[in-house]
């Protein structure tokens, strides 16, 4: 479903050169990929240019989503038609009601797609029984969105858009940040509840931690802007044994200096 | 010398000369009002606190004052407040008795048209800004209006609304004059309303409102224009001791409407707050001056204003904090946002304190901006298109100011008058 080709981007009006440098994935229907990576390795990037951020800029290569070229889709037609970022620092609205926002957002992508909208009464009961089971408290619901969220409070919020909004290709930026032992189970719990053999599913993380709880059917280490290594959860058990410097050795991949430190 | 005037056009002394034989009150006090106009002329755009705003278009009215005209009631209906609300309706400056109802008033509140009270006293026509040209028309030409007084002790319920209407074309001119005076450990919750039912109108107000030691005054200020009309507007305040007074404008439409505003915090710990959303469209211009004088020490004023600036809209805002050497300890705030939605819009912000005390905290903010990106990004990141995302965004911005409104009525008819003129507001009407 989702098929990334020689990649390469940079961020626009900086003269840092490429984030990207190469980058190939291919995700499937029923699949749950997971990418690993230091920090700087271009995690970030690659989440926010398959969401469509302004500010980044595809030198080289291809996305295609469902056959369609995602690159060429606005964020709105992206959302439409299926792909969900999770952010990894969840923005704050002021003035704008959660269930308002998760409201207009559905019914935006139900319109979009030619379905029929979903009126007050059955959207607040699907909005209640999906908060429940991602841990979102009631009152949260009628706050402004993320406004004054803990950090915790904010990545459950992301998750339950997630499943009100049933997306094809989810992916999580950095779910795991930030959160404790049981705001992760209940975060992971929600993820797992999605895994359906017509939906991808793309976890970035930093730790393997995350993935005890969703396991992943891939595993791929991102550094330096290319996935230099992928294998099966068992890669994601060899990093956190070793460390990312080790296994990267072993693969017989050299680093930059300085673009490991960071890892914990 | 530059000349620092506008001649008012041949019309205006016409039209003093017709009318002048009927108006009520000191009929000596009108002619020396209407002299002092002359004189005065209008400002031109060399007195700086007209720098932005020209009236070259009101000195060359032929204004006309009409005799009483009927209004549908269905056409005032959405500007009308329900619930337990003492009403006076005003038609091109005079009251229309089948709109108001001042029935059951209870104990401790006066309410009076300006017409009927001018004539027994006479005092009403005189006014502290013998030098604002406007003030003295409108000492000349005053009929409209209401006076209002709220004894001493006296809580009153119901809230107090004022409408005022104009009808037909810009010529018609109305110079409504309101005096609001709240007694000692008194309150008073009352709603201005604005509508221009025409395609002009020319409203020249004059409000003198006073709240006494411990006394409470809550205003809802709500301007409904059209293209065509003008509003400009003086409002005196004079807050006593322990007392407060509070006010919240929304300016949802008119040629030109302007906002003056001069307040004198004359008692210690007196509370001011004023608050304001303006949202001029193509072709309009909102002005928002304000002088807030703490003469007393132990004060609090407030000012918090945001401005919605859209294609071709035009606003100016001019606030000025003066602490008297006496007024110790004062606590003045002023916070003025403003948001560019369009690179054709103009906004004018000058934001000023004039200090003579030394133990005083004194702010003022000014801000210009565009939406938030990131916010965009994440409303369209979940499937809302881009003019959506916008107006949800510009909406937001405004609702901070419209939910200090007072009357649940008046906060109605804010949202839906700023999603009326917001680009793809029409996508939100659920938010009302």
């Amino acid at each position: 479903m989702l098929k990334i080709e020689n990649l390469h981007a940079r961020i626009e009006d900086v003269d840092e050169g490429e984030i990207l440098k190469g980058l190939d994935l291919e995700v499937r229907p029923g699949e749950v990929h997971a990418i690993m990576g230091p920090n700087g390795s271009g995690k970030s990037t690659l989440a926010y240019i398959l969401s469509g951020r302004d500010g980044y800029e595809v030198t080289e290569g291809s996305i295609s989503f469902e056959g369609d070229d995602l690159l060429e889709m606005e964020p709105e037609e992206r959302a439409a038609a299926g792909v969900f970022l999770a952010f990894q620092y969840p923005i704050e609205i002021p003035g704008v009601a959660n269930m308002y926002f998760l409201r207009t957002a559905l019914n935006a992508i139900k319109k979009a797609r030619g379905e029929p909208e979903v009126d007050a009464a059955s959207f607040m009961r699907l909005l209640r029984e999906q908060a429940q089971v991602v841990g979102v408290r009631q009152d949260l619901l009628k706050r402004d969105v993320n406004f004054g969220f803990s950090g915790g409070e904010k990545k459950r919020n992301e998750i339950l858009q997630m499943a009100v909004l049933q997306p094809r290709l989810a992916i999580l930026d950095e779910t795991d940040s930030g959160l404790d032992i049981d705001a992760l189970k209940t975060v992971a719990d929600g993820v797992n509840r999605l895994r359906s053999p017509d939906r991808g599913i793309v976890v970035i993380t930093h730790y393997q931690r995350l993935l005890e709880y969703i396991v992943p059917d891939h595993v791929h280490v991102l550094v330096d802007g290319r996935i230099v290594r992928s294998g099966d959860k068992a890669l994601a058990q060899e990093l956190e044994a070793k460390g990312y410097a080790d296994v990267l050795a072993a693969a017989g991949v050299s680093v930059p200096a300085g673009s490991l430190e960071a890892s914990a | 010398m530059p000349v620092r005037k506008l001649e008012p056009a041949a019309g205006y002394a016409a039209l003093f000369d017709a009318v002048k034989g009927a108006l009520p009150g000191d009929a000596a006090a009108r002619a020396e009002a209407f002299a002092r106009f002359q004189e005065l002329g209008f400002p031109n755009q060399r007195v700086e606190a007209w720098k932005y705003t020209s009236l070259k278009v009101i000195a060359e009215l032929t204004p006309v004052v009409p005799g009483p005209v009927t209004v549908d009631e269905a056409a005032l209906a959405p500007y009308l407040l329900g619930g337990d609300v003492k009403r006076l309706v005003f038609v091109n400056g005079s009251v229309v008795e089948a709109l108001s109802d001042l029935s059951d008033l209870p104990s401790g509140l006066t309410v009076q048209s300006f017409a009927e009270r001018v004539t027994a006293d006479g005092a009403l026509l005189a006014d502290g800004e013998a030098e604002r040209s406007l003030t003295a028309l409108n000492a000349a030409l005053a009929q409209g209006g209401a006076v209002i007084e709220v004894a001493d002790g006296a809580v009153i319920e119901p809230v107090v609304q004022l409408v005022f209407v104009t009808t037909g074309d810009a010529a018609v001119m109305a110079n409504p004059r309101n005096v609001v005076r709240v007694g000692a450990e008194a309150s008073l919750r009352m709603a201005e309303t604005h509508v221009a039912l025409g395609e002009g109108g020319f409203t020249n107000l004059v409000n003198d409102f006073s709240v006494a030691e411990r006394g409470t005054l809550e205003v809802d200020k709500l301007q409904f224009g059209t293209p065509g009309s003008v509003l400009i507007g003086q409002t005196s305040m004079r807050v006593g001791e322990r007392a407060r007074l509070g006010q919240t404008t929304i300016t949802a439409g008119g040629a030109l409407v302007r906002n003056e505003s001069l307040a004198r915090l004359e008692g210690s710990h007196t509370d001011l707050d004023l608050n304001g959303v303006y949202m001029p469209v193509k072709g309009e211009q909102v002005d928002t001056v304000i002088r807030i004088e703490h003469n007393a020490p132990d004060c609090e004023s407030n000012q918090f204003y945001k401005g919605l600036l859209q294609t071709g809209g035009h606003a100016v805002f001019a606030g000025k904090i003066f602490v008297d050497q006496i007024a110790q300890k004062t606590n003045a705030y002023q916070q003025n946002d403003n948001l560019m939605l369009s690179r054709d819009a103009e906004i004018d912000t000058k934001p000023e304190l004039e200090i003579y005390a030394d133990d005083v905290k004194c702010s003022h903010g000014a801000t210009v901006g565009e939406l938030d990106a990131t916010g965009l990004f994440y409303l369209r990141s979940r499937g809302v298109d881009r003019e959506t995302a916008q107006a949800i965004l510009s909406f937001a911005f405004a609702g901070e100011v419209v939910e200090k409104l007072l009357h649940e009525d008046s906060q109605h008819q804010a949202r839906r008058a700023i999603l009326a003129r917001l680009e793809g507001g029409e996508k939100l009407a659920e938010l009302i």
